[in-house]
């Protein structure tokens, strides 16, 4: 049950500030807020970061598996490929290509000609970027 | 404008959802929806002269962090709590000698003679300095129920506690306040 004190609460506290928000012009404070916010600088979103650390791993996989491949295709002359990662060493071009297709990704080259990215120019390595973005 | 802004007649999660999707109009549609009773809860939590900045700044973080908004509460009460903290931030939240309105346009007044007026413009004074005097969290349930009617469940999903902490925050204000009005 309430009593005379808490009457007059609820009767008052819907009163409180109504005079101060009567003199806000929400037509004006919309207008500035769309307007920060369009002038915001762009802001990453999580999701967006994610994919940039994702597509940063696969450049690193693609570089690898392209020197792999390269390494794997040449002429041994007796040298060590001690550069080339043990595991990418012992897989066969085949399996390679079934790396590069687990990736979802063209392979940057033809089935049958061994290059690297070192053998793109820019507007391959270009294009290949923008497939990889998808 | 503002009235043909909110004639959408969409609701505030068609809005928000709107707005996720990049559809500025439905920020301006928001803003003409919640300016009035927001500029109402933080004039009696403290806002005076920066009323206007510290509306503009909580409607600007609400749209900037909309991804936070999962609906546990009502936009409204989210916003509420949102400006809160946009208050505090802005550090320009001070006791007030003055306060509010008496010659309120929306609620009708409870008293009726002009005595009855001075009584009335007295009490809503101090009843406006008490709440200032009030705890954060005391402040915001008060304020969000007490003032926009708020459900308890809405007002905890917006601030973060638990319904029965919510109704003690309540009740702990009620009980200063009342000493205020005596």
């Amino acid at each position: 049950m309430m009593d005379e004190r808490e009457q007059m609460l609820e009767q008052l506290a819907p009163r409180l500030g109504a005079e101060a928000a009567d003199r806000i012009d929400a037509e004006h404070v919309a207008a500035a807020v769309t307007a920060r916010l369009r002038a915001r600088p762009v802001r990453r979103q999580w999701w967006q970061r994610a994919r940039l650390v994702q597509l940063a791993a696969a450049a690193a996989v693609v570089l690898a598996v392209g020197f792999g491949i390269r390494e794997l295709a040449r002429p041994s002359d007796g040298r060590q490929a001690g550069a080339v990662p043990v595991e990418i060493q012992e897989l066969a071009v085949a399996e390679l290509s079934e790396v590069l297709d687990s990736l979802r990704m063209d392979a940057p080259v033809s089935d049958l000609v061994p290059v690297g990215l070192d053998d793109l120019d820019e507007n391959e390595l270009t294009q290949l970027l923008k497939s990889m973005e998808g | 404008m503002t009235a043909a802004v909110d004639a959408r007649g969409d609701s505030d999660a068609d809005l928000v959802a709107a707005w996720r999707g990049g559809d500025q109009a439905a920020a301006a549609a928001l803003v003409a929806r919640h300016t009035r009773p927001l500029a109402r809860f933080l004039a009696a939590a403290g806002a005076e002269e920066d009323l206007d900045d510290v509306v503009q700044e909580t409607f600007f973080r609400a749209f900037d962090r909309i991804e936070s908004f999962r609906g546990k509460s009502s936009f409204r009460t989210w916003l509420f709590a949102i400006g809160s903290n946009a208050l505090k931030d802005l550090g320009r939240r001070r006791t007030r000698a003055k306060v509010l309105s008496i010659e309120d346009r929306d609620v009708p007044d409870v008293r009726h003679g002009p005595h009855e007026q001075v009584v009335g413009r007295e009490l809503l004074e101090r009843l406006g300095e008490a709440v200032s005097q009030l705890p954060t969290m005391q402040r915001n349930v008060f304020l969000m129920r007490a003032q926009h009617g708020a459900e308890y469940a809405d007002i905890a999903a917006a601030l973060g506690t638990s319904v029965g902490a919510a109704r003690v925050h309540y009740h702990h204000a009620v009980r200063r306040l009342k000493v205020a009005l005596e």
